[in-house]
């Protein structure tokens, strides 16, 4: 095959990748929209909130909401607005939903960005670390205290980081998102710390048996009886072992960003895992239509960047899309 | 500058794996370490290039010119031979070169310095290997398995290396392959006047190709010796043994004169001499007292207690009678025009092949892996479905009571959770038999009663072997296919597998299919045979005829290609 009707059938997979990502997304607004008639009682009742209601108003609502439409006319019609960014109204606050997740995505966003860089600093070099001194008092250090990473709830990190760094060594601040700039992000430290607590230790352990896996291989064995220098066998396992590490990262990734509730909800974060909380609570339903249509975004996103690596990581994976 | 290895000792875990071990190899010259699995031939290999796994250790001193190297060090201390002075070529060229790094880059990666950057330099590289320059740019798994065995030779040579070591670098390619790229090696071997130590367990490659041979067993060396004088005059109960369990190319023999009993492991290696349990000639003092390696007059060594004589040389096993095709007995199963496509893209895994076998008779299907030979298996026993093609049995009995299947690696095809009688048992209720039958089964394969009660874990691979079988057999089925059922087996225990199913042919009334990449192993076992190339059934026909005397090009390709027969059938006088 040539190289550029092979380049044609990957540019071609990424479209179809694409395609079927949008799909998906499709699938979800459905479901995520069928929220607000799954939900029991009457639509217009649970849109109007613990506000008195009257026969008029109802009226209204249903009006204004257009209730009475056929049900997909309904739908595409919330779509369309969501497709312009408009989630409708918050029956809580009765302010645009938008504007109401405009600050707290942000927060969120940081969050979740600042522990999935924490992970991908700490523990993906610790698992090197471990994989390369398997057996060691190090590696048998650090596995044990992965097994506890992994099992520790995540309320009780944060309730432990809080007490000792926030309030004993009075290191850094205990509660809400600061004033933006490094004062949030000093905010944010404490809370990304205990997010990334867990799935560090679970992408150190992933880690680990990747590299390991690789310095078992046979390639590495016939490297190192070729004489090459150990920094070029180092590079050659990681490149190899990079592809599972990337995979477990993805879903570390979306996993960090629709996870950040207990951990918002301890620090008392003004993010959208808390808001999702309180919205539930008050069925403020096109709240909770935004934050889990946003979330399923971020994942799906996420999952289709994992793929488009893997067909530039691995000569294999793409041989075989190219086929 | 020659290669010295004194005194080594490599100590595993759970005891030593390799005791009293010297070897040296010259420049030019070719030295064949032969053993079983279990002889510590590859564990000498690591040990000269420093690779031993976690917990072995290596004692010894290894010298090439004046560098001496004290083995005790670790794989520091060898860090200046390896890859610039000695170099490894290891078995499987599938695993043995990284999947995701060109071909090019693994060859430039242990290149003098200065040369690491020149396209010119690989290109030079790879031409030496006989490959073309593309291969450069491509990644292992887009070529075949010759081709990538050639990108790791050069990849060894490309430090050039006074010593290679080669860990049974052909033994997961096809005949034909391997018979290229040991010329290959033997080419490149005189072109720089290298040293080759080629492990091996193929004897017909030993002989054929090395100028010195020495026999392993158990960790220890046995038997030293030129390729004659250790096949044609052996010194060592087992190193005759060894050769006589080699199945014979030439002739069809009623019984292969097999060793009993199987390679010890390393921690139950017993006192004394470490072949005394399977060996015909030991006494008492073989069983308390280790002999020591004795040179004698030819320079042969051996170490045995009672070196056999130019009197107990046993003649080769002679042909047996050639049991006539049985052409009179009605057909049992009958494939017409049989094709199987796995995907659009694939060559076809079945091209239009027609075979009949007759009941009671034992076929053969020879060919080299991607030949169809299993998939044709497969389909015959309901495994896979054929995409057109007729599958006619002359009985209706119900499919278990048709046609039971033995696969080649049987430590995969048992469950390992299952012990041996509930596999059992479970294969007898298939064929609605009485599980009070479980003991005259067990007996038929020749294994004890008290085999019932293990795990496949707990038993060799001979004997796992033979509790597949027992296992296939237990319905009763008309045909029985064994699918390469010797191929990951020991020779010594290919031997006994062998003289077992002969023996079950006889005793029992069922019909065998034997397939096989094995010439040698397909002349004891069948008496008809298709020889497969590329999905197609190229050559059939008698045993004996085809194998006397191969009408088709592949077919006399395949047979020029096994090793040994040079050494063998040419004789040395007129070679």
């Amino acid at each position: 095959m040539s190289s550029a009707s092979a380049r044609g059938s990957v540019v071609r997979f990424v479209l179809v990748r694409l395609a079927a990502t949008v799909v998906l997304l499709l699938a979800v607004s459905f479901v995520v929209f069928s929220l607000l008639h799954l939900t029991p009682g009457d639509p217009a009742r649970n849109l109007l909130g613990p506000k008195p209601s009257s026969p008029e108003i109802l009226a209204s609502i249903r009006a204004q909401y257009h209730l009475d439409d056929p049900f997909f006319s309904q739908y595409f019609r919330w779509l369309g607005g969501v497709l312009h960014g408009d989630f409708g109204r918050s029956i809580r606050s009765d302010t645009p939903v938008t504007e109401l997740l405009a600050d707290r995505v942000v927060v969120t966003a940081q969050l979740a960005f600042l522990a999935f860089a924490m992970t991908v600093l700490v523990a993906v070099p610790l698992g090197i670390v471990a994989a390369v001194r398997a057996g060691s008092t190090i590696d048998r250090t650090m596995s044990v205290g992965a097994i506890i990473g992994v099992g520790a709830p995540t309320y009780a990190v944060g309730l432990i980081l809080l007490y000792v760094f926030g309030v004993s060594l009075d290191l850094f601040p205990v509660y809400g998102s600061g004033d933006g700039g490094l004062d949030r992000l000093w905010h944010l430290v404490l809370p990304a710390v205990t997010l990334a607590f867990g799935v560090g230790a679970l992408v150190f352990k992933l880690t680990r048996t990747a590299v390991l896996g690789e310095l078992d291989q046979d390639y590495v064995a016939f490297a190192v009886s070729r004489g090459l220098e150990p920094r070029r066998v180092r590079t050659m396992v990681l490149r190899n072992a990079f592809i599972p590490v990337i995979t477990s990262l993805g879903l570390v990734f979306g996993f960090l960003f629709g996870g950040t509730i207990l951990v918002e909800v301890t620090f008392a974060l003004q993010g959208i895992g808390s808001l999702l909380a309180s919205s539930v609570t008050f069925k403020d339903i096109p709240v909770v239509q935004a934050i889990t249509l946003l979330t399923a975004a971020v994942i799906a996103l996420t999952a289709l960047a994992v793929d488009l690596i893997y067909v530039g990581a691995d000569p294999r994976v793409r041989a075989r899309v190219a086929r | 500058m020659s290669l010295q290895l004194r005194d080594l000792v490599v100590t595993g875990p759970s005891g030593p794996i390799v005791t009293r071990m010297d070897l040296s190899v010259q420049p030019g010259q070719t030295v064949a370490l032969v053993g079983e699995s279990g002889s510590g031939k590859s564990m000498t290999a690591k040990a000269m290039t420093g690779l031993l796994p976690r917990g072995v250790t290596a004692a010894g001193t290894l010298a090439l010119g004046d560098t001496m190297v004290d083995l005790a060090g670790g794989p520091s201390a060898l860090a200046g031979l390896r890859g610039q002075r000695i170099s490894l070529l290891l078995q499987n060229p599938f695993t043995s070169l990284s999947p995701v790094h060109r071909c090019g880059v693994q060859i430039a990666a242990a290149l003098p310095a200065h040369l690491r950057k020149s396209a010119e330099e690989v290109e030079r590289r790879l031409r030496e290997v006989d490959l073309p320059q593309r291969v450069a740019e491509q990644y292992p798994f887009e070529l075949s398995g010759g081709m990538r065995q050639r990108v790791a030779l050069a990849a060894a040579l490309a430090s050039d290396p006074e010593v290679l070591i080669g860990d049974e670098p052909t033994t997961a390619l096809d005949v034909t392959t391997q018979r290229e790229v040991l010329d290959l090696l033997e080419r490149i071997q005189a072109e720089r006047s290298m040293a080759l130590l080629l492990i091996t367990h193929d004897l017909g490659v030993a002989r054929e190709r090395a100028d010195r041979i020495l026999v392993m067993y158990a960790g220890r060396l046995m038997e030293t010796g030129s390729g004659d004088e250790v096949f044609v005059r052996p010194r060592h109960p087992y190193a005759a043994g060894l050769r006589d369990s080699d199945p014979p190319l030439d002739r069809r023999v009623a019984q292969l004169p097999a060793l009993q009993g199987s390679v010890p492991r390393p921690w139950d290696v017993p006192n004394g001499c470490a072949f005394a349990p399977r060996c015909s000639r030991a006494d008492d003092r073989c069983r308390t007292d280790e002999p020591p390696l004795e040179t004698f007059a030819d320079g042969a060594q051996a170490a045995c207690w009672h070196p056999l004589g130019a009197d107990d040389q046993r003649p080769p096993a002679p042909a047996a009678e050639v049991v006539a095709a049985g052409a009179a007995s009605d057909a049992l199963v009958t494939i017409t025009g049989l094709t199987k496509r796995f995907s659009d893209s694939a060559p076809l895994a079945l091209d239009d092949v027609s075979v009949m076998i007759r009941a009671g008779e034992a076929v053969g299907i020879v060919g080299e892996s991607g030949s169809g030979k299993t998939t044709l298996a497969r389909c015959l026993i309901g495994l896979e479905t054929a995409t057109s093609g007729i599958i006619e049995w002359a009985s209706d009995l119900p499919p278990a009571r048709r046609a039971q299947i033995v696969f080649q690696d049987p430590t995969s095809a048992l469950n390992p959770a299952m012990s041996v009688g509930a596999a059992l048992e479970e294969a007898l209720r298939a064929g609605g038999r009485s599980r009070s039958e479980l003991g005259s089964l067990l007996e038929l394969v020749g294994l004890p009663q008290e085999y019932a009660r293990r795990r496949p874990r707990a038993l060799s691979g001979g004997e796992q072997q033979r509790v597949a079988i027992a296992r296939a057999l237990a319905p009763q089925p008309q045909l029985l296919v064994c699918d390469e059922p010797v191929s990951s087996l020991d020779v010594s225990v290919q031997a006994q597998i062998l003289n077992l199913l002969k023996d079950l042919l006889d005793r029992l009334d069922f019909t065998l299919l034997f397939i096989t990449h094995d010439l040698a192993v397909v002349r004891q076992v069948a008496t008809r045979v298709y020889v497969m190339s590329q999905g197609k059934v190229v050559e059939e026909g008698a045993t004996e005829a085809i194998l006397t005397n191969p009408q088709h090009a592949y077919t006399r390709q395949l047979f020029a290609s096994v090793p040994g027969v040079r050494a063998s059938q040419g004789g040395s006088s007129d070679d």
